[in-house]
This record gives C-alpha cells, sequence and structure tokens, in this order.
C-alpha cells in the first residue's frame, strides 16, 4: 500500500516536473533562441542557390553594401522543395529567429501572406515613396499585395518561349526559317507535325531524340491553359474554375500528345537523358538529344555557359488557330519580409535596393532574367542578342492569378497532369477531382478579390 | 514490530524508487519534452484550423470528417499499405535467410556478418540517390541486367506502381538491422535441440520448420511489429526520389501529412492525420499481438 503511495506521489511529481516544462517551453516561444542580433546586420535567405543565381546576388549585395556602409548582409541559401514549400521559414518565424529579407516565388506570397508568414510593409512604403506601385509592371504588383496589404516588392521575371536547334533541323531537311519569329507564331498542330519528324529511334525503339516534348520543361499545364485563355478563378462567386474549357483542352492535348509520342518511351529518354538531379549544364537539349524545346528566358544564360556553341533560335509559344495572338507567361520572385524579423528599417533597404532600378539591373544582366522594374524595359543594353527577344514578348505576358491555394493547386494540377500523361485518368475525371479538391479550401478565404 | 518493520521496508522502497527514478530522469525529461508533449499537443491541435502561425480557430470534428472525404487522403492510404504489404514480409524472409547466412558455424563468419549487414547502415537518403542511378533506362545496371533477358528499357519511376515496387526492393537493403535480431534469437536456440531431432532423423527443413521457425516466433513478431510500423511511415524515399508522383502513385500517408504540415501550413489537419496514423497503428499492432499469441513461443530454455 504504502510503495504504491509512494509510485503514485513520484508520478505525480513527475507530472509537476513536465507541466513546468511545458510552461518552460511555451515561454520561451516569444524569445529568440539566437541570442541578440547585430543591429546592423541584415540576414538575407534566398531560394536561388545555383550558381549564376548565387554569382548574381553577391553582386547586387556588394553594390548595396558599398553605398550603405552601415549595413551589412548576411546570405543564407535556403532552397525550397516545391511549389509554396515554407518549411523553413514556418519553423524560423514560430522560432523567433526569422530572417529579415527572404527571396521567394512570387505566385506563393498571398499564400503565405494569409497564413501570417509575412510582414504588411506598407507602412515602410508609404515612409519612403507613395507612387512605388507605379514603377514596377502591373502584373508583378499585383501578385505581392494580398487583401488590401503590400507584403513583398517584385523581383525579376521570366518568359516562356520556343527553343529551336537549328542543326537538327537543317540536317533532317527541315528550314528554319519556318520558325523566324518574324513571321509570327507558328500554330501547335504544325509545330507538333514538324516536330514529329525529327524523331529518332535505336534498334531496341528506345528513343534517341526527339523533335518536342510538349508537357517538359516550362510546357506545364500552366503554359498552354494561360494561352487558351484560362481564368483559374472567379471572383464574384469566389470559385476555383479548374474545368473550364482553356483548361480541359490543354489536358485533352496532353493525353492526345501522351498517346501518339509514347508517354512511357518518352520518360525512359528524360531518364536517360535528364536524370534526377542531373547537372543544370545537362539536358537533351543541350546535348542534342531534343531539337525544341519550351522553355524560359534564363535559358538563354544557361546556353552561353553550357552550350556556347549550339546554333539556336528563339520564337513565339505556338498558337491554337492561325491568326492568334502570340501568348506567354511570366513568373518570378519577390523579396518579402518575414513577420518578426528583427531589423526591419535594414530588411527594407536592402528589399529596396535590390528590387529598384540598380539592383534589377545588375542581377538580371548576370542572369538573363527580365527585370520588373518597368523602366528598365527602355534600357536596350539589358536585352543584348537573345535577350532581345524577350524584350518584346513581354507585352502579350500574362501571370498566373495568385490565390491563397496557390501551391496546392499547383500541386493537384501537376499530380493531374501526370495522372493523364500515363493515361491512368481521362482529363475530365482528373479536372474535376482537382476542382472538388481545391474549391473546399478556397472557400475559406472567401470573398476573395485577386484585384 | 510488524508495523516498524513495514515503515522501514517501506521508506527503503521509497528511497529505491527515488534512486531508480533519479537514474532515469534524463529519459523522463527526454520523452516528455519529445514524445509525451508533442503528442499531446497533436491531439488537441488536431481540432483547430492552425497554420503554425495565427491563433487556431476552433474546428470540432471537421478535421476528421475531411479526412474521410479526402480523396488524396484514400490514394495515400493505398499507396502506404501497398507498400507496407509487400515491403514487411519480404523484409522479413529477407532478414531470416540473412541470420541463417549469418549464423554458419565456419571461420570466416564474421567477416559474411559485416558484409551482410554493411548495406544497412547507409541511410536511406544516399540510398535513394544510388538506386536512381540503379534503376536508370540507359546506363543503370537493373535495366541492363534486364535487357540481356529480353526485358525492354523502361523508366521504372515514372510509372506509379513500378516506382512503389522500387522502394519495395530498396528497403530489402536495411533488411541487415533485422538480421541481428533475429540473428540473437538462433544464438538462444540450443544445440541440443538439433542434436535430438537429426538422431531422430529430422532433416534440414525439418528442423527448421519445427525447432527454428517456433523458436524464432519472438522475434519474428518484434521485428513484424516494428516493420509494419516502419512500414507505415514510409517517407525519405518518396520525398527524394520521386516527389510522391508519378500521378500521387508515391503519394504515402506521411508524405501526405507533411505537404499539410509544412508546404500548405494546414497544421490542425496533418495532426489530424497524424493522430489517425497513431490509431490505426495502435489497433494494428494490437491485433498483431493478440493475433500471434496462439503463435509465439517464449519457451526457448
Amino acid at each position: 500500500m504504502k510503495d504504491y503511495r509512494a509510485f503514485v506521489r513520484a508520478c505525480v511529481g513527475l507530472l509537476l516536473l513536465f507541466l513546468f516544462n511545458t510552461a518552460l517551453s511555451a515561454c520561451a516561444f516569444p524569445f529568440s533562441f539566437t541570442g541578440t542580433r547585430d543591429a546592423h546586420e541584415v540576414v538575407y535567405w534566398t531560394t536561388a542557390t545555383d550558381p549564376i543565381g548565387t554569382r548574381a546576388q553577391e553582386a547586387v549585395i556588394a553594390a548595396f553594401e558599398k553605398q550603405n556602409p552601415d549595413l551589412h548582409v548576411r546570405i543564407v541559401g535556403m532552397p525550397a522543395q516545391g511549389t509554396g514549400d515554407a518549411t523553413s521559414l514556418i519553423t524560423a518565424v514560430r522560432g523567433g529567429s526569422p530572417p529579415d529579407v527572404y527571396m521567394i516565388d512570387r505566385f506563393t506570397v498571398s499564400q503565405q501572406a494569409s497564413i501570417g508568414l509575412l510582414k504588411n510593409i506598407a507602412p515602410e512604403i508609404a515612409k519612403d515613396d507613395h507612387h512605388l506601385a507605379r514603377s514596377y509592371l502591373p502584373f508583378a504588383w499585383n501578385e505581392v499585395k494580398y487583401q488590401g496589404g503590400v507584403y513583398g516588392l517584385p523581383f525579376e521575371t521570366d518568359a516562356r518561349a520556343v527553343y529551336y536547334n537549328k542543326d537538327i533541323l537543317r540536317q533532317s531537311g527541315i528550314d528554319p526559317a519556318l520558325l523566324d519569329p518574324r513571321k509570327g507564331p507558328v500554330t501547335i498542330d504544325t509545330l507538333m507535325a514538324l516536330a514529329m519528324k525529327l524523331n529518332r529511334s535505336d534498334a531496341d525503339g528506345n528513343y534517341t531524340r526527339l523533335g518536342l516534348i510538349p508537357w517538359d520543361g516550362e510546357g506545364e499545364h500552366a503554359t498552354w491553359a494561360l494561352e487558351f485563355g484560362a481564368r483559374y478563378y472567379n471572383q464574384k462567386t469566389c470559385q476555383v474554375t479548374l474545368t473550364e474549357p482553356a483548361i480541359m483542352q490543354t489536358y485533352q492535348n496532353y493525353a492526345r500528345w501522351a498517346r501518339e509520342l509514347n508517354y512511357q518511351r518518352v520518360a525512359t529518354f528524360l531518364a536517360t537523358y535528364l536524370p534526377p538531379n542531373a547537372p543544370p549544364s545537362q539536358t537533351p537539349f543541350y546535348t542534342g538529344h531534343l531539337a525544341i524545346s519550351v522553355d524560359g528566358n534564363w535559358n538563354t544564360t544557361n546556353l552561353q555557359n553550357y552550350a556556347p556553341t549550339m546554333n539556336y533560335g528563339i520564337t513565339y509559344l505556338p498558337i491554337a488557330h492561325r491568326g492568334d495572338k502570340p501568348s506567354t507567361w511570366s513568373g518570378g520572385f519577390a523579396m518579402v519580409m518575414p513577420a518578426g524579423a528583427p531589423n526591419v528599417a535594414g530588411g527594407y533597404r536592402l528589399m529596396r535596393f535590390m528590387t529598384g532600378a540598380q539592383g534589377q539591373r545588375i542581377y538580371n544582366r548576370v542572369t538573363g532574367h527580365l527585370p520588373t522594374w518597368a523602366s528598365l524595359y527602355q534600357d536596350n543594353r539589358l536585352f543584348a542578342g537573345p535577350q532581345r527577344f524577350f524584350q518584346g514578348l513581354m507585352k502579350y505576358s500574362q501571370s498566373r492569378p495568385a490565390l491563397p491555394v496557390g501551391a496546392q493547386m499547383w500541386d493537384a494540377m501537376t499530380s493531374a497532369q501526370q495522372a493523364v500523361l500515363i493515361g491512368n485518368k481521362t482529363p475530365a475525371q482528373a479536372l474535376n477531382e482537382v476542382q472538388t479538391r481545391i474549391q473546399p479550401q478556397m472557400q475559406q478565404y472567401c470573398p476573395f478579390k485577386l484585384k | 514490530m510488524v508495523a516498524g518493520r513495514s515503515i522501514y521496508a517501506g521508506k527503503r522502497e521509497r528511497a529505491h524508487l527515488l534512486k531508480g527514478l533519479l537514474f532515469i530522469s534524463p529519459w523522463i525529461v527526454g520523452f516528455s519534452f519529445f514524445v509525451l508533449y508533442p503528442t499531446i499537443y497533436s491531439f488537441v491541435i488536431s481540432f483547430f484550423r492552425y497554420s503554425g502561425i495565427q491563433p487556431p480557430v476552433w474546428l470540432g470534428w471537421q478535421n476528421y470528417i475531411r479526412l474521410f472525404t479526402d480523396p488524396l487522403v484514400g490514394m495515400s492510404v493505398q499507396n502506404t499499405l501497398f507498400y507496407a504489404a509487400l515491403a514487411v514480409p519480404i523484409g522479413l524472409i529477407i532478414s531470416i535467410l540473412l541470420a541463417l547466412a549469418m549464423h554458419r558455424e565456419v571461420k570466416e563468419v564474421s567477416l559474411y556478418r559485416t558484409a551482410l549487414y554493411l548495406p544497412s547502415i547507409i541511410p536511406v537518403f544516399a540510398l535513394s540517390f544510388i538506386f536512381i542511378v540503379l534503376i536508370n533506362p540507359q546506363y543503370g545496371l537493373v535495366n541492363s541486367l534486364l535487357g540481356r533477358f529480353g526485358v525492354p528499357q523502361m523508366d521504372y519511376l515514372s510509372d506509379p506502381t513500378g516506382a512503389k515496387v522500387v522502394m519495395v526492393v530498396m528497403a530489402q537493403l536495411g533488411a541487415g538491422n533485422a538480421a541481428l535480431i533475429f540473428l540473437a534469437g538462433l544464438n538462444g536456440i540450443p544445440k541440443t535441440l538439433y542434436e535430438a531431432a537429426r538422431i531422430d532423423g529430422s532433416s534440414h527443413l525439418g528442423c527448421f520448420l519445427r525447432i527454428t521457425l517456433p523458436l524464432l516466433s519472438p522475434a519474428i513478431l518484434f521485428n513484424l511489429i516494428t516493420g509494419v510500423s516502419g512500414g507505415l511511415q514510409v517517407f525519405q524515399q518518396a520525398y527524394i526520389m520521386t516527389a510522391g508522383g508519378p500521378a500521387n502513385g508515391t503519394l504515402f500517408y506521411m508524405y501526405y501529412l507533411y505537404r499539410n504540415a509544412f508546404s500548405y501550413a494546414q497544421l490542425g489537419y496533418a495532426c489530424a492525420l497524424a493522430v489517425m496514423l497513431f490509431l490505426f497503428g495502435l489497433v494494428l499492432a494490437l491485433l498483431l499481438y493478440w493475433f500471434s499469441q496462439r503463435f509465439v513461443n517464449y519457451d526457448a530454455s
């Protein structure tokens, strides 16, 4: 009996100890575990950790430090796994040690803002420049706004186009002039027919060369759906519209292309010439195993670095019907300030510099990305050589609607794309599933206005 | 007299108890910090909508209702069960075979033990990258071996079932850990039993089926329960090799849970998923335990 009582008492003691622990750990949350930070330091996280991007950011930051001798910047590479992955940021904000500035996918800003991860920088902008919004491309500015607040400053942007290897075309008896952008865009059917003639297989039936893989690279669902006029969202009814005709058409095309090219054989081809985790220099387009590729403007810099001798051309994305206007879409990055950032003033100065005329000029010259600072489009020095095409292309560009459920929607649409390509689901089945999955998530944010 | 002795004994007992508790206190603190507290916290949070940053919003049972209607939960459960149903039994068979090989009475047995155990110390992370190369359709070893028998080159990771099968095969390289436990079990079986059986004219297979297997049964039960628990929590391979694809073919339950928590910031829903996994695992372990009582023999001595 006594032993029992002693045991109970010990247990109660332990429970108290445990509660004490809990109280301690709960109390500890508002404080940083990292100690006090140097007031002159700005901690900058970036998701762009590739060699070229790193070089470019270091150049911008060197210029910033030169102009702001009272501040020094610490760069921390923090690559994200997939769209909207905020694991590191959630942990850092919750642990009380967020960076002052973070470069993230602009498309995910409204989602991160909706869960309270980001600081509304409208007050800092008001103190700085009331007309700052007008300096940026309108679509890019829209992406950093969320429910009346401003949660970041637009950084670089991009655009998608068709790259073609002129030598392969000529070897196969096709005149590369057919794809000359001065003649305007060709239709999807024309391009596919042309590409099919470039396919080559070995004795076992494995592809050794392909003309075009219309779902690979930047040929993902958004590229085609936006071209066909997809809206994704109806703000009157607060409904996502993922079964709309433009998206349905995209997935029907995927089903047809996967049948025509044989999806499994293409997958084998890609695993061979573009294995997972391959270095950036190893893509089938650079190694001459893919003749035509849908890719972004940043590809010009990669080509310069990894395939400097290739004789290639750039043209518009193919259009659905003859006479349609050219089309492309733009994504890009934004500088955001996480909630609870210790150095608000210094952080804002860094964001402002990096996304301003000077910062974007340095960055985009190194990376071959496109600026969101509107006046830079007048500066022809930024658009040398193959970049010139994109300077003119931007006027046709659209952007994805920045919804707070963006990451889930993107994941779901990508899975649906794979299911349709593999042949597991019909386009209607796959898209209906996405719609029924995403709409209840969107419902939580209703009413939601995009602009 | 009697009462006095009892008090004395009680005091001594209590002192022993406190000393004992003091000795295990690092574990108690660790356990309460890193296991008990998060478990209770997860359970509470599963009734809220919680992004990790903003104050939680009470939802009642809504997260649990959503869980039963979410098609991706169904899909991820199917994927996980497919994986566990293949990986666990195959793993048991392979690890018993490994243990038997490690148990041979030959001079160089320590060499065999090291060689057979070695693959198990490779982290899943590294193994995943090795496998990506091994099964590469063009220059991978697997495809080139299969190619000699006329099997066409194929990218197994681009097929939802193929990718899962790859991960089942990959799991077998970790069989060494379970094999060590079986080896300990094998060492505990008295040799006299085999000698007696041999005198009675029993074959090798007969010895294995009638002596080895029944006396290994506690180890089998242990490895079965830990195997099932590990199988239900499969995550890393899918995260590294396929990112849950293709077409959600390797979207395992833990991976979907992770995505909800960290990509979509729905910690409440993720916690509800975790609570369901915990309950499912618990029920499964109890069932296995109950079912095994008829088969497990604890009487090796």
